[in-house]
């Protein structure tokens, strides 16, 4: 079977065929609510959220110019609306999301993993829960959505060099408790 | 060779230069500690890499296309009603101008000259005032007030339901 692009998906949508719209969210679903929930850490809040990222897609389908891909597009405004999301629930976290000089905490908060795990990614997952969520947003975006810095910084934007700066802070603090609790093994 | 994290990082995302690269792989034969630092993050590097999707519940995609439908639904349903009052001023706009121009146009078939036209242009807008006077007065004006009146609750109401109708969506 031919593999429709996101772009012939867009314009048949734009032709009046809205049923295609659905190809679109069965595409990012998944991807996205993955990035929600480790945002929002609340299933309900999350699917919720994505829901209404979804109809401001669809109503803003008409902005798409295809300058970018729909993909970080799409991200974008799943960013931003979990950003509004988490400032309404009063969570004041505007100031951490993109600041790369306030992280006294990152290690702080990853210190109290000492639960038993079934397997690597319950614990992985633990562990980037404990992460800020313009932190926990990097590393989804470049593992699980695989897009490059440049594609997240579009997304989150910010420049190419903070997002290096947030990736590389991550993965330093995550690997700081993996040596920390001798979890090499368990990731092995 | 002092390692740090942004060597490190570099390192897993194979960004660093030929040369340093040449030396921390030397360094790391000599220290332990470093080589443990690079293992942790390469271990990580691994799993962050396999992680799998979270799944969004059953249903969701069915979810979001009733949403979507339903608003689109009621958009129309919008444009519809818009549209019907548009052609309905439309039509009473263009049946006054027609029964004008054919009143003009019948006089001027008769007589044939400017004068008299403008004459019965005149004459005529006097006959459409005075028409009005008799509407907007006495017992007429209270029946055309009443059918007004109706016309405009019927389209508020009308109007009330169809953001009602939008403001759930937005909400649901």
């Amino acid at each position: 079977m031919k593999n429709i692009t996101d772009i012939e998906v867009i314009e048949s949508v734009l032709k009046g065929n809205q049923n295609d719209f659905a190809l679109l969210i069965d595409k990012y679903k998944n991807k996205a609510f993955s990035m929600l929930k480790r945002m929002l850490r609340n299933d309900s809040d999350a699917e919720e959220v994505l829901q209404d990222c979804f109809m401001k897609a669809y109503k803003a389908l008409n902005n798409f110019k295809g300058d970018a891909k729909f993909s970080t597009w799409f991200y974008r405004i799943v960013y931003n609306t979990a950003l509004t999301k988490l400032s309404a629930k009063k969570r004041k976290i505007e100031s951490e999301m993109i600041s790369i000089d306030d992280h006294d905490d990152l290690e702080d908060r990853s210190i109290n993993i000492s639960e038993q795990f079934s397997d690597s990614t319950e614990l992985i997952n633990k562990m980037i829960e404990k992460l800020p969520p313009s932190y926990s947003t990097v590393i989804n975006l470049f593992y699980m959505e695989e897009l490059n810095c440049d594609e997240i910084s579009k997304v989150m934007n910010t420049s190419v060099a903070n997002v290096k700066v947030m990736l590389h802070r991550s993965r330093s603090a995550l690997k700081d408790i993996i040596i920390k609790k001798n979890l090499i093994p368990e990731l092995l | 060779m002092k390692v740090t994290e942004e060597i490190l990082n570099k390192y897993i995302d194979g960004e660093l230069e030929p040369e340093i690269l040449e030396e921390l792989n030397d360094h790391l034969t000599k220290s332990k500690e470093d080589l443990e630092r690079l293992r942790a993050l390469q271990a990580l590097h691994r799993s962050l890499s396999k992680i799998e999707l979270e799944e969004t519940p059953e249903g969701f995609t069915r979810a979001v296309m009733f949403r979507i439908n339903k608003k689109n639904k009621a958009r129309h349903e919008q444009k519809y009603f818009i549209g019907i009052i548009t052609s309905i001023f439309i039509l009473f706009s263009i049946a006054i101008s027609g029964y004008v121009l054919y009143l003009i146009a019948s006089s001027s078939n008769t007589t044939n000259q400017m004068g008299e036209t403008f004459t019965n242009i005149k004459s005529y807008t006097q006959v459409i005032t005075d028409l009005l006077e008799k509407l907007f007065s006495g017992n007429n004006m209270t029946i055309l007030g009443s059918i007004l009146s109706i016309t405009i609750l019927g389209s508020a109401y009308y109007f009330f339901e169809i953001f009602k109708g939008i403001k759930s969506n937005i909400t649901s």
